[in-house]
């Protein structure tokens, strides 16, 4: 964005009293807010619902018939006649009657059996592997595969390019997804906090506060793709530059965020929660136009090693009602059609359950995927309990297929280029108008 | 393995003693680093390394055991007829170990404040070590245990053995009664061994990820089966009844293993050594350290038997500590940037909720680790979100703004768009006490003549202290010469606002990305 643009922006955008009044450096993607209702409209979005701690599949999306599952769940079972009925051997758990809804509606797809070669039970490694779409049996990767997306975008290969476009989480940690050459995707968390305030006690001095300020957070060379090495590297000029890019991209897009989320408004009822409430401000985000097309938000909880019942119930019910509301208040705002959730958690868990009436870490499970454009129902195939590998079910349907889905159905980015691999995308996006 | 060839005497400078004090502590005034300096490189060292450790450390008020324990509180609600009742009582108790613990987060930011090389009895490696462990070893109030008195006694165990040898410390993990309860051990019995635990204790605590197989997992848990404890004062307690006493075979020996066994085993094993001492020199001495630069420092680490005390004398004296590629290699945690600027400052804690509401939206709340992977650190510290934080944080200090958006940080983040804006926010009485002028009167740092650029380099030296980089430094004499109506005007200490300047000055100073490396 060149100067001129950026002063535009600044007293024409929507807060107008802009703070950095001189800068040189914006992140190129706010500089799309000036041509949003052009561009905005037609953006595919993608919010990914991260349930952290491995989420058990098996009582969430519940094969009652199976008498193996009953076996091997003595305290902790969820009878048949208490699911809500998929089918005459299939139920999703009790707390889950918004997401029900959905997926009599047709607007829910319930992947099942989801996986990868060489399961790893660690938390951490298996997250890892879910945000980088590697796996054990090739060599390590550290950047994640929506990081490799927007990469891939700013080389041109999205042909509506978003040029300079970036991740929004919205929470206190950057997920590793969007990790990539730039290594400069958003985490919000406060809103009101997202800024850098000037002390002096008159404006002019305020000014050149502020002048200071963004001169000792330039980035050097002012490119708008960092080509930083993504992030701290034991490098201290590198470091100082992922530093200050991150400074400048929080400051300036932070004015934006802020006007935004005071202009829009939630059009739906929404529970209390942090799930909640980050997915109400990615609301907003999105009928504000907003130029980004992945959003992420997380709930966390998921680890029931003991007394798992009523915290999974609990877990549930409110994943289901954010979910839900959130969905509802985009189809309220007519923006329904643009949006595409995706929900996975690093591993299911062990389909025995331990001696704490709880559960150990598993492997394959189910994903669930919302949206007016999809496919909904089942997809894949139903765990086999007769057929364990060390107490866990096989996967049937390896989790990149579903990322392949998304990125050529939805995102329109050659999956093949993004994972590395041909992975056979699933039919999950509805093709649009 | 010259790089561990220690520095030549005379390269002991204050900045290369400031270095030290942040990395070995939480930092200091730059009259500390002098005093440290003039010790000379082997007394500095000696000074920070060889303390008297804080055994028997009595429990503040807000740790000390409940009154009531946790049998008879459940027997007495249990007892009371209506459901109302019971969960009245039952967040009562709640409420009051919420305080405890905050209280606790106090007492141990307190002793960090206190710390110094000069004080008889808070020592700064001491506690940056108890601090180093609680991330390690990362176990959480909320959830499970709920209780302030075991975090309180897991953190004194650490703080003990904050030097020991690496055996002693896992020893003494396994039968840490919060850790055991924290990660399920506690109800894991033969049978039925809840593997949480045992596979922690291998893929974070000692061997690292890949070092093992499913079955070693599955056979440490077994051996660690009956580690429990008993509820009723905290204490450990071995239940023969739910233990494994059968044979197991781990990481290729076999036996009728118990937990001790189990810690024998692990570091016998190198890859314990190396992931160790990766993580040490990463905390303390270079951020991602390489394989080269691991192997040799994790060979002499196991063969001297995991002697702590003698590697951080080795570290702490080598030149690769006081190298380019050492020296501001490190992200400050959120702790070590609010002590660190307090310490320089020479103030005291601010209000109990500011403080801790700050450090929680930087990403580091005590006892509170975001999972048992403790604080990732390094670049983890810093997004966009806590960056601004920690900018905000200064601006706190210096000015007394924004002190709103860390106490309702908890409400409705949702609502943020509409809170007032920091410009909004007045001076408030939460502000911290700091005069730059008095502090510079009796450091005897006011000469006659002071020119901009003296006044901006004393600033960077309190603070920064480093030799400045060079944009640094004219930014921030640009700034000294520069009024409150935007004109250009020297700063005076005879000025009556110049400690309003002087503190714009370090906000500014604390606003770039310099300052959040050490």
């Amino acid at each position: 964005m060149s100067l001129h643009t950026r002063r535009e922006f600044l007293s024409t955008g929507l807060k107008g009293a802009g703070l950095l009044a001189v800068s040189t450096f914006a992140p190129a993607f706010v500089a799309r807010t000036a041509a949003a209702t052009g561009a905005g409209r037609d953006a595919s979005i993608l919010v990914i619902v991260q349930l952290s701690g491995g989420n058990d599949g098996l009582n969430t999306v519940i094969p009652f018939a199976d008498d193996l599952y009953a076996k091997a769940r003595p305290t902790i079972r969820i009878a048949g006649r208490d699911t809500l009925k998929l089918s005459d051997s299939l139920g999703l758990h009790p707390s889950l009657a918004g997401m029900k809804g959905e997926y009599d509606a047709g607007r829910m797809a319930i992947v099942e059996n989801v996986g990868y070669p060489n399961p790893n039970r660690s938390h951490f490694r298996s997250m890892e592997i879910w945000h980088t779409g590697g796996d054990d049996t090739k060599p390590r990767v550290t950047d994640g595969w929506l990081g490799r997306y927007f990469d891939a975008k700013c080389d041109g290969l999205d042909p509506r390019n978003l040029p300079g476009e970036i991740g929004v989480s919205l929470g206190k940690v950057m997920p590793q997804a969007f990790r990539n050459r730039a290594n400069v995707g958003l985490a919000i968390n406060d809103p009101a906090t997202f800024q850098w305030n000037p002390s002096g006690e008159t404006s002019t001095l305020a000014k050149v506060q502020e002048k200071i300020f963004e001169k000792l957070n330039q980035p050097g060379g002012g490119g708008t793709m960092a080509p930083a090495s993504g992030g701290i590297s034991g490098n201290e000029p590198e470091t100082m530059d992922f530093l200050r890019h991150t400074a400048m991209n929080a400051v300036v897009s932070g004015d934006e965020i802020r006007a935004l989320l005071k202009q829009e408004k939630n059009r739906a009822k929404y529970p209390d929660g942090e799930l909640s409430s980050q997915l109400q401000m990615v609301a907003r985000l999105i009928t504000g136009d907003f130029p980004t097309r992945v959003y992420y938000v997380a709930q966390g909880g998921y680890d029931t090693h003991a007394d798992q019942l009523g915290n999974h119930a609990r877990l549930l019910g409110d994943f289901s009602q954010s979910v839900t509301a959130f969905l509802d208040d985009l189809r309220k705002q007519k923006a329904a059609d643009r949006v595409v959730v995706l929900a996975f958690s690093e591993f299911g868990r062990r389909v025995a359950e331990n001696g704490s009436r709880g559960t150990d870490h598993g492997a394959a499970a189910p994903m669930f995927v919302f949206g007016d454009t999809i496919k909904g129902g089942l997809h894949g195939t139903a765990p086999d309990l007769s057929d364990l590998v060390d107490g866990d079910v096989k996967h049937q349907t390896d989790f990149r297929q579903v990322y392949a889905a998304i990125l050529d159905g939805w995102l329109k980015t050659p999956s093949e280029k993004i994972l590395g691999q041909d992975f056979r995308s699933l039919d999950l996006i509805r093709s649009r108008g | 393995m010259d790089l561990l060839a220690p520095l030549p005497a005379r390269d002991f400078s204050p900045y290369a003693a400031a270095h030290l004090l942040w990395r070995a502590g939480f930092g200091g005034t730059w009259k500390e680093a002098e005093e440290l300096a003039a010790l000379g490189l082997d007394g500095a060292v000696d000074r920070l390394v060889n303390y008297r450790r804080s055994t028997g450390l009595k429990a503040p008020p807000c740790a000390e055991p409940l009154k009531e324990s946790h049998r008879v509180f459940e027997e007495r609600v249990r007892a009371l007829p209506d459901e109302r009742e019971r969960e009245k009582e039952r967040q009562v108790r709640r409420e009051t170990e919420q305080r405890n613990i905050r209280e606790l987060q106090i007492w141990w930011l307190d002793r960090f404040l206190a710390s110094s090389p000069s004080h008889e009895t808070i020592h700064p490696l001491e506690e940056k070590l108890t601090l180093f462990w609680h991330s390690h070893f990362a176990t959480g109030f909320q959830d499970k245990i709920e209780e302030t008195h075991p975090i309180w006694q897991q953190n004194q165990t650490f703080r003990e053995l904050a030097l020991a040898a690496f055996p002693d410390q896992l020893r003494a993990l396994i039968h840490d009664p919060a850790m055991l309860v924290w990660l399920d051990n506690a109800a894991s019995h033969r049978g039925h061994p809840n593997e949480n635990f045992a596979r922690e204790l291998m893929e974070l605590f000692s061997t690292g990820v890949g070092h093992y197989s499913e079955t070693d997992v599955k056979e440490s848990a077994r051996a660690l089966t009956g580690y429990g404890i008993d509820r009723e004062n905290w204490t450990f307690a071995f239940r023969e009844d739910a233990h494994d006493p059968d044979e197991k075979s781990f990481l290729g020996q076999s036996g009728r293993f118990g937990g001790d066994d189990i810690v024998r085993i692990i570091t016998e094993q190198p890859a314990t050594a190396k992931f160790m001492t990766r993580k040490i020199l990463d905390a303390f001495v270079c951020t991602q350290p390489g394989e080269d630069l691991v192997e040799p420092v994790a060979d002499l680490y196991r063969a001297s038997g995991y002697d702590l005390k003698a590697l951080f004398h080795t570290l702490f004296r080598s030149q690769l500590f006081y190298s380019a590629q050492a020296m501001n290699s490190v992200v400050k945690s959120p702790v070590l940037l609010a002590i660190g600027a307090l310490k320089g400052m020479r103030a005291k804690l601010p209000a109990e909720e500011l403080i801790l509401g700050a450090l929680r939206v930087m990403g580091q709340n005590l006892f509170f680790p975001p999972d048992v992977n403790g604080w990732p650190g390094g670049g983890d510290w810093i997004n966009s979100n806590t960056l601004l934080v920690r900018y905000n944080f200064a601006n706190f200090l210096m000015h007394g703004v924004s002190p709103d958006e860390f106490k309702t940080f908890d409400r409705q983040v949702n609502r943020g768009g509409n809170r007032r804006t920091f410009l909004e926010t007045q001076r408030n009485p939460d502000a911290v006490d700091w005069s730059p002028k008095k502090q510079m009167m009796s450091d005897g740092a006011v000469r006659p003549v002071l020119s901009n650029k003296d006044i901006a380099n004393h600033f960077l030296r309190e603070f920064l202290q480093r030799e400045p980089p060079r944009d640094l430094s004219d930014a921030i004499t640009q700034l000294a010469g520069t009024d409150g109506s935007g004109g250009r005007r020297s700063m005076s200490v005879e000025d009556v606002n110049f400690d309003e300047r002087a503190r714009g000055l370090v906000h500014l100073i604390m606003s770039s990305p310099d300052y959040q490396l050490c």
